[in-house]
């Protein structure tokens, strides 16, 4: 194809080259130019799905959220702890000294035995499931502060010392908490603990509400998992009378697995004969 | 002739009796110590220095082929007492392992009184019997085979055994708690009478016995929660006095009389055994008496 300006200006081209621009048009041009660029740069708009600002804003709303959530957790154990030097300022623990000549004693006085303002009172269990029953004690507990004291479950996890735990145990035995929070550290301690001795003794505060339908469940899912053939022993004659499908199945899975301790065995097989099961 | 005869004697005596006592020594007054042997005799004493030493130790025949050579073990240790064991210390744990599965002779160990001593065992062929004694600090024993004896140790304790019995005997000052647990082997416990304490007595298949003077006070509300519980999944009888626990309730009923404390025996349900739980002299140390299977006996000291 024949370009007819193209062959016009080949054909031309002294004509066009004989004359010199000014020298000021290029700076002009040049002027103009960067004119142009700013104006350009002042309306450049930011893109809105760029990854940097979303990483930056989803980083904000983790710092915040993260930091409104300790804050309440916070709030709530500063309360406690508040109520526990109120209440108890002298909480008189002899603990393991590694050192001293006194060795250790592991007990814990009375008086660090404390009550929420406006709880329900620190008597045993008992008391408060002779009215309502368990369900209803349960529920009333759950609405309100846990009214174990919180060196209690510190002396619970405490991993240097099967002594110290034990006793925090048996301490929030006679608190008489049977509260959901109190359970739930007590199976904690059912199906995590080190020590055989603590976990039964776990395992005798939860056996006391065996009748209240969370503590039985936590030990039905105790027994599913619990891998202590000392517990397991305990958890099976807890459990075995109760009618309940899933106990039953797992008798017979106890019963059935040779890896299952002989006293285990013998006491599911016992069971489970009784019930008519096998 | 005679007078050389009798300085050789007495010289190859000495050397027997030297190798006889070998010993190894750590200087430590405080930590735990963790055994982690077939069985011991542990003692307490006053001074800083744990001692290990075998005691009838079997002599082994010297294996000519092994001259020159470095035994190896399995497990991982290495003997560095000269006693076949491995001790390493390691801060405040001071870790004590056999080199060889079945240790020669009985291991006795020396320890400062305050030392915490953690005894595991959970071999199946291979245990001697523990013996723990006079020791002032935490005592945590885990063991499947071993006979145990505990021996003026003021506790605390956690005592497991499987197959093994557990005697003890206790010092007027005990620390709590203190939790003895056997599944097949009998618990026999003696303790002053004057000790006050929390007591839990508790047997599956065994009985449970204890001496006259010991005055158990149950309390009555909890007897009667565990009897509801009992009843509302069982339908198995209320409170009955059982003959196997009649010394302790004939004993509560004539010296407590606390308003809200009364004695009763807890029956569970009908193979649930037998489960006391009151106090002695009004409350004090926490104590756990259980087997399983087999007996428990508490006697006056």
């Amino acid at each position: 194809m024949i370009d007819p300006i193209k062959k016009f200006v080949e054909e031309n081209r002294a004509e066009f080259d004989h004359m010199e621009p000014p020298a000021h048009v290029l700076q002009q041009i040049k002027s103009r130019l960067k004119e142009s660029k700013e104006q350009e740069k002042e309306v450049k708009t930011v893109p809105l799905f760029r990854r940097e600002i979303w990483y930056a804003a989803a980083a904000v709303l983790i710092a915040i959220s993260t930091v409104y959530l300790f804050n309440t957790k916070n709030t709530v154990e500063g309360n406690l702890e508040q109520v526990v030097h109120q209440t108890a300022p002298k909480v008189e623990t002899e603990k393991t000294d590694e050192t001293g000549d006194s060795g250790s004693a592991v007990t814990l006085s009375q008086s660090d035995r404390v009550t929420e303002p406006g709880s329900v009172p620190l008597k045993p269990a008992r008391v408060v499931r002779s009215g309502a029953g368990m369900n209803g004690m349960l529920a009333n507990q759950n609405s309100k502060p846990v009214s174990v004291p919180k060196d209690l479950y510190v002396r619970l996890g405490d991993s240097s010392s099967a002594s110290v735990r034990l006793a925090a145990v048996l301490d929030i035995e006679k608190t008489g908490d049977a509260g959901k929070h109190t359970l739930d550290r007590l199976a904690r301690t059912l199906n995590y603990d080190g020590n055989s001795n603590v976990r039964l003794a776990a395992l005798g505060v939860i056996g006391q509400y065996v009748n209240n339908e969370y503590a039985s469940s936590l030990l039905v899912r105790s027994l599913f998992s619990q891998e202590d053939p000392m517990v397991q022993l305990e958890l099976v004659g807890l459990l075995g009378n109760l009618k309940n499908a899933k106990v039953d199945a797992r008798l017979i899975a106890l019963a059935d697995d040779p890896k299952t301790f002989s006293a285990v065995k013998d006491e599911a097989y016992t069971l489970l004969l009784n019930k008519n099961k096998i | 002739m005679k007078k050389q005869f009798i300085i050789l004697f007495t010289l190859l005596t000495f050397s027997i009796s030297a190798w006889a006592q070998k010993e190894y020594k750590v200087s430590k007054s405080s930590g735990r110590l963790n055994l982690n042997v077939n069985g011991a005799v542990v003692e307490g004493y006053n001074g800083n220095e744990i001692v290990f030493n075998i005691v009838n130790g079997k002599e082994e025949p010297v294996d000519e082929r092994a001259k020159g050579l470095k035994p190896l073990s399995g497990s991982g240790f290495t003997d560095n007492t000269g006693l076949g064991l491995d001790v390493s210390v390691n801060g405040q744990d001071i870790n004590v392992n056999s080199v060889v599965k079945e240790q020669s002779g009985i291991l006795q160990i020396k320890v400062p009184q305050n030392v915490k001593i953690s005894f595991t065992n959970n071999s199946t062929l291979y245990s001697s019997e523990l013996l723990l004694r006079d020791l002032k600090n935490e005592i945590e024993v885990s063991a499947t085979h071993n006979k145990i004896k505990l021996e003026n140790n003021s506790g605390p304790m956690n005592i497991k055994a499987i197959y093994g019995s557990v005697d003890a005997s206790f010092t007027n000052e005990v620390k709590g708690p203190i939790s003895i647990i056997s599944v097949y082997g009998l618990v026999d416990i003696s303790m002053p009478v004057s000790t006050k304490a929390n007591i839990e007595l508790g047997t599956s298949y065994g009985k449970l016995f204890a001496a006259e003077d010991f005055k158990i006070a149950v309390d009555k509300n909890r007897a009667q929660n565990k009897n509801q519980n009992d009843r509302g999944r069982t339908n198995v009888t209320g409170f009955e006095g059982t003959d196997r626990t009649k010394n302790i309730t004939d004993n509560a009923a004539t010296t407590v009389s606390g308003a809200n404390i009364e004695t009763v025996t807890l029956r569970r349900s009908d193979n649930a055994g037998e489960n006391i739980k009151g106090t002695v002299n009004g409350g004090g140390v926490d104590l756990i008496f259980k087997s399983n299977y087999n007996n428990v006996y508490l006697r006056q000291k």
